[in-house]
């Protein structure tokens, strides 16, 4: 009962950021993202969903630099907000700078605990520079989502 | 030869054949050989293999390994390129052929990687290694394949992606390297292994070199000491008998190979040269043993051998008579210092004898000037030569002459004893007729009273000295039978001095037998003594009156008959003693009496009835004649008298009669 308040809150809140509000989205901004999708493939199904993820002129799904990925347990990516050129690639062995897995240890979080956040490289949409991010992942049935902030 | 010297163990191989001992030795080496060739080939064959693996797979293999590795490095540095170019912007007009460029290198490496498992070269390790790799490239290739796709739209992303690709790459190209240092560490052991192969190789072969050497020198040792030695041991023996030595000392019987062989071969021979020696030196002793003169020519009448006698015939020096000479030089010089009679001139002489000498017919005797006779006999030999013996028969001549003499003597001896024989036929004769001479008449017989007598005395071919006799006188009959010892005159003689003493003491009336007899013992021995004779008699009286009769005296058994044809023996052997042996016999007289009835009867004989002979020599003998006479007794005293006498003759048969045989049947009437 709570947690359905609290999504309902953060997603209300979300909804109430003006556009154009703040140059970058927050953490609770990609929270809400990725409940969004949540609910979007609890609703329409994972087809519909990660179309909608991987279409750019859903703005539901891509505000700023937010923006989700969806990967299979495996480690494939099914549908990227930001990098369409991923999706179909197998990127479990992917690492950044820092030589982190970080699709493969994102995947074990949502896989062990259900949802939490990382800490990893990636580049920027806004810019394409490589910059430190922090994406909230939760698991979505077989899947699982992320969605990250840039710092 | 000295004596075995040296390693008894070599002396071990003297009785192995030298051509065993060579056959081994070759073989030895043979092998030597033979283990040298067959290391060589087996080496030379592993290094071949070695090596043939070395370049026809290790090397390939490892330049198929390292060609994909360096194919693989290219392709990751042209992805790397790529993402390169991607990041800085460059056009797709730029990116498309490398991007071509990068799919065909990616699909050349496959088909290597692919080439690579089907080598048929691998080993399990590296076929699941390749296994293993082939896996890894493929995602390696998908990943590169992921990251030219991204970098075609996203090259920020593909820079990203390149830290994986990197990753793959690395992974693939480490596990290549990997494979090709397994390959080259193989190569390199092969390579050591073959070196240390090689240098082994060379060591065989320094010592079975060296052990050839070492063959060869002990064979040589061998040799030498077995072979050369005794051979130069037996070559001195050899010359020292071909020089004539004969007592050279030599081993032999002490090995069993050809040279020991050899070495009893030599033995023998020398052996047999002593006993040649030995033989000649025996014969020599032989012909020079011989009592008469021997010699010996050749076929060309050359002195071969000869004795000392032979020399001894020729009456001159020894050094005349040596063998070489002919024998017209010995004969030759003899002439003139031995003189033969009859020889004459001499040269007339020498070549008759020359000529019985080349043609030896039969011996002659020379009759030498100093009297010795001598008797040549020659003879040829069966090869041309002459053998001739020298005898001296002096000694033989002189014998022979005293033989002539020796002959006449025995011829005049013999007109002696021819006379002399004549003499003694006549004695005999003499003797004989004084025998019979003396003999009671038929009609003296028949006057005895109560008894009918009939007698029987044959004189055997010399005078036996049989004596009987029936005498009556004043009314008493006796009656005498007696044996002389011995033969001829003397026997009679003493016969007839019995038959008169007996007579004479008959008519001086003496009636006692054992004085009678005694007085009869002394008279004959006293002239038997003066006659120088050893002659006696037996003798055995009966006295008969009135059909008693009394016996005494000692002769053969009285034989009395009854009338029925019963036989009763009288022993004399105690009734007295022989007659004219000794002068004094009257402890030994007795008398034993029987009385006869009608038809009764005595029986006297001599032994020239019971050891009268057959033809096989068996005695006539008593039982016969007891036999005889019961079987006549029936008959008169006669025709008893006439069966016996028959009886006898029929069993002498035509065997000699050789005693006096007499017989004196008296029956009572």
């Amino acid at each position: 009962m709570r947690s359905t308040l609290l999504m309902l809150l953060v997603s209300l809140s979300a909804w109430a950021w003006p556009a154009g509000a703040a140059e970058f989205g927050t953490k609770e901004e990609a929270v809400a993202m990725v409940k969004r999708v949540q609910a979007k493939f609890k609703a329409e199904g994972a087809e519909a969903t990660f179309k909608a993820v991987s279409d750019k002129s859903v703005p539901e799904f891509h505000d700023r630099d937010l923006y989700p990925f969806v990967y299979d347990m495996d480690g494939l990516n099914v549908a990227h907000g930001a990098r369409p050129a991923l999706i179909g690639k197998n990127l479990i062995t992917l690492k950044d700078q820092d030589g982190k897995f970080l699709v493969r240890d994102m995947r074990d979080i949502a896989k062990t605990r259900g949802s939490g956040w990382y800490d990893y490289k990636w580049p920027n949409p806004l810019n394409n520079k490589i910059e430190d991010k922090a994406s909230y992942v939760e698991r979505m049935g077989d899947f699982w989502v992320g969605v990250g902030v840039y710092r | 030869m000295t004596p075995p010297r040296g390693w008894p163990i070599l002396r071990k191989f003297d009785n192995l054949s030298v051509q065993f001992k060579a056959s081994v030795a070759s073989a030895l080496l043979l092998v030597c050989l033979l283990a040298l060739g067959a290391h060589a080939y087996l080496t030379s064959t592993r290094s071949a293999a070695g090596l043939r693996v070395l370049s026809t797979e290790l090397v390939p293999k490892q330049q198929a390994f390292s060609d994909v590795g360096n194919a693989v490095v290219a392709t990751h540095m042209k992805i790397f390129r790529y993402v390169s170019w991607a990041s800085n912007g460059l056009g797709e007009k730029v990116l498309k052929p490398l991007e071509d460029e990068i799919q065909v290198e990616l699909d050349a490496s496959s088909a290597r990687m692919d080439a690579l498992t089907q080598r048929p070269d691998l080993s399990d390790d590296e076929t699941a290694a390749l296994q293993v790799l082939v896996a890894k490239w493929r995602s390696c290739k998908a990943q590169a394949l992921d990251t030219i796709d991204v970098g075609r739209t996203d090259a920020p992303m593909a820079t990203m992606m390149i830290g994986q690709t990197d990753d793959s790459f690395e992974a693939v190209d480490s596990d290549l390297r990997k494979m090709t240092q397994a390959i080259v560490a193989k190569a390199t052991a092969l390579q050591s292994q073959l070196s240390s192969n090689a240098q082994r190789n060379q060591q065989v072969v320094v010592w079975v070199t060296l052990l050839g050497l070492l063959i060869s020198v002990v064979v040589a040792i061998v040799i030498s000491r077995s072979i050369v030695r005794p051979i130069r041991a037996i070559t001195d023996v050899m010359q020292r008998l071909s020089a004539g030595e004969i007592d050279v000392e030599m081993d032999h019987g002490v090995r069993s190979d050809e040279i020991g062989k050899m070495a009893n071969a030599i033995h023998v021979f020398r052996k047999n040269i002593i006993d040649k020696d030995r033989v000649e030196q025996t014969l020599a002793e032989a012909i020079e043993a011989i009592t008469e003169g021997f010699s010996l020519y050749d076929a060309e009448d050359k002195l071969v051998v000869c004795n000392s006698h032979y020399r001894e015939m020729f009456s001159y020096g020894p050094d005349t008579v040596i063998p070489g000479m002919s024998f017209e030089r010995i004969v030759g010089s003899a002439v003139g210092r031995v003189v033969v009679e009859g020889a004459g001139d001499g040269q007339a002489w020498l070549a008759q004898r020359l000529e019985q000498h080349r043609n030896p017919v039969e011996p002659h005797v020379q009759h030498r000037s100093d009297g010795r006779w001598i008797r040549v006999s020659e003879r040829l030999t069966g090869v041309g030569g002459v053998v001739a013996t020298y005898t001296d028969i002096t000694e033989l001549k002189a014998r022979e002459s005293e033989l002539d003499a020796a002959h006449a003597q025995v011829t005049a001896l013999n007109e002696e004893l021819r006379s002399d024989n004549r003499r003694m036929e006549g004695e005999l004769d003499v003797t004989r007729r004084l025998q019979m001479m003396l003999l009671p008449t038929r009609e003296e017989l028949q006057q005895v009273d109560g008894l009918e007598i009939a007698c029987f005395m044959q004189a055997a071919l010399e005078v036996g000295g049989d004596y009987y006799d029936v005498l009556q006188h004043e009314g008493r009959v006796k009656i005498g039978i007696g044996d002389v010892t011995g033969h001829g005159l003397e026997s009679g003689v003493v016969m007839l001095m019995t038959q008169a003493i007996v007579r004479a003491l008959l008519t001086s009336g003496e009636s006692d037998p054992v004085r009678f007899l005694s007085v009869l013992n002394t008279a004959l021995f006293g002239n038997v003594q003066r006659m120088g004779s050893d002659k006696n008699l037996t003798l055995c009286l009966l006295d008969y009156a009135m059909g008693e009769v009394r016996v005494s005296g000692q002769h053969e058994q009285v034989i009395v008959l009854r009338r029925d044809g019963s036989v009763e023996m009288i022993d004399t052997i105690d009734l007295g003693f022989p007659i004219g042996l000794e002068n004094e016999i009257a402890a030994f007289v007795g008398q034993s009496t029987v009385q006869l009835q009608r038809g009764d009867g005595v029986v006297l004989y001599t032994d020239g009835v019971t050891e009268a002979e057959d033809m096989e020599r068996e005695q006539y003998g008593l039982g016969r004649l007891a036999a005889v006479l019961k079987a006549h007794w029936a008959g008169s005293a006669e025709a008893i008298k006439h069966a016996v006498i028959a009886d006898v003759k029929r069993f002498i048969g035509a065997q000699t009669v050789y005693d006096d045989i007499t017989l004196v049947v008296a029956k009572q009437t």
